[in-house]
């Protein structure tokens, strides 16, 4: 059965979002070789934990097509809630790479 | 007997000196707050973190705060001690131009730059950050 176009967009939106946290981690790691500081160290764990739970939601939009396909609305959450984790992670490349 | 208080208006006395004895330690506090500009050094401190540990380049921002420490440089100066593109500096200065962590002189040209008093304050939050960089 062909993807949903929801759930089409929503796997592209957490594609993107992988394509910003690598950067994003490359930038803390090397400040964290430097610097070595708490902050750092924070930052860093949480890319890699948005890193894995992208990759992770990658893996079920592609894996568990079932778990999405009976319900409109389901779909229409789960592309909400990557959206908005797009613009979260958007923002925050900016005010990080500039 | 007829002098003590109801106890239940005496409850209402006591909470009513309470309120009254945190209000005034509330006001006391932002007077002092506002006095002493802290709100303006917390965001210096802020601003240091952000600048120096959280984004790119922060690496370097940190070495144009130590070059500038021995003495005030415009940005070929800067480029040329650290090693580091004229245009990646102009940048970092920007940066740190906005953040009042430094401010230049008036001049159009080759404008020298320098540290500022409120990033001066707070060397020691600059310092913290920097312990275990290799300077």
């Amino acid at each position: 059965m062909a993807m949903g176009t929801l759930i089409t967009a929503a796997a592209v939106l957490a594609g993107i979002n992988v394509l910003l946290l690598i950067p994003l981690l490359g930038v803390w790691v090397r400040n964290y070789a430097t610097f070595r500081t708490g902050l750092v160290a924070g930052l860093v764990a949480f890319a890699l934990a948005m890193l894995v739970e992208n990759a992770v939601a990658l893996y079920f939009f592609f894996s568990m097509q079932s778990f999405y396909a009976g319900d409109p609305h389901v779909q229409q959450a789960v592309l909400v809630l990557r959206a908005l984790q797009f613009v979260a992670i958007a923002g925050l490349s900016y005010t990080t790479l500039r | 007997m007829a002098s003590v208080p109801p106890p239940e208006l005496a409850v209402v006395h006591a909470h009513d000196s309470d309120r009254r004895g945190v209000d005034g330690r509330a006001a006391e506090r932002q007077t002092f707050e506002t006095g002493t500009n802290s709100q303006d050094t917390r965001g210096m401190e802020k601003a240091l973190w952000y600048l120096l540990t959280a984004t790119r380049g922060g690496a370097n921002r940190a070495r144009i705060i130590d070059a500038l420490t021995e003495r005030p440089m415009n940005a070929n100066e800067l480029a040329d001690e650290l090693d580091v593109g004229y245009k990646t500096i102009r940048h970092h200065m920007e940066q740190l131009e906005e953040h009042d962590v430094v401010e230049s002189g008036d001049e159009d040209y080759a404008k020298l730059y320098f540290l500022t008093d409120r990033f001066d304050q707070y060397r020691d939050t600059f310092e913290d950050i920097v312990e275990q960089m290799d300077r």
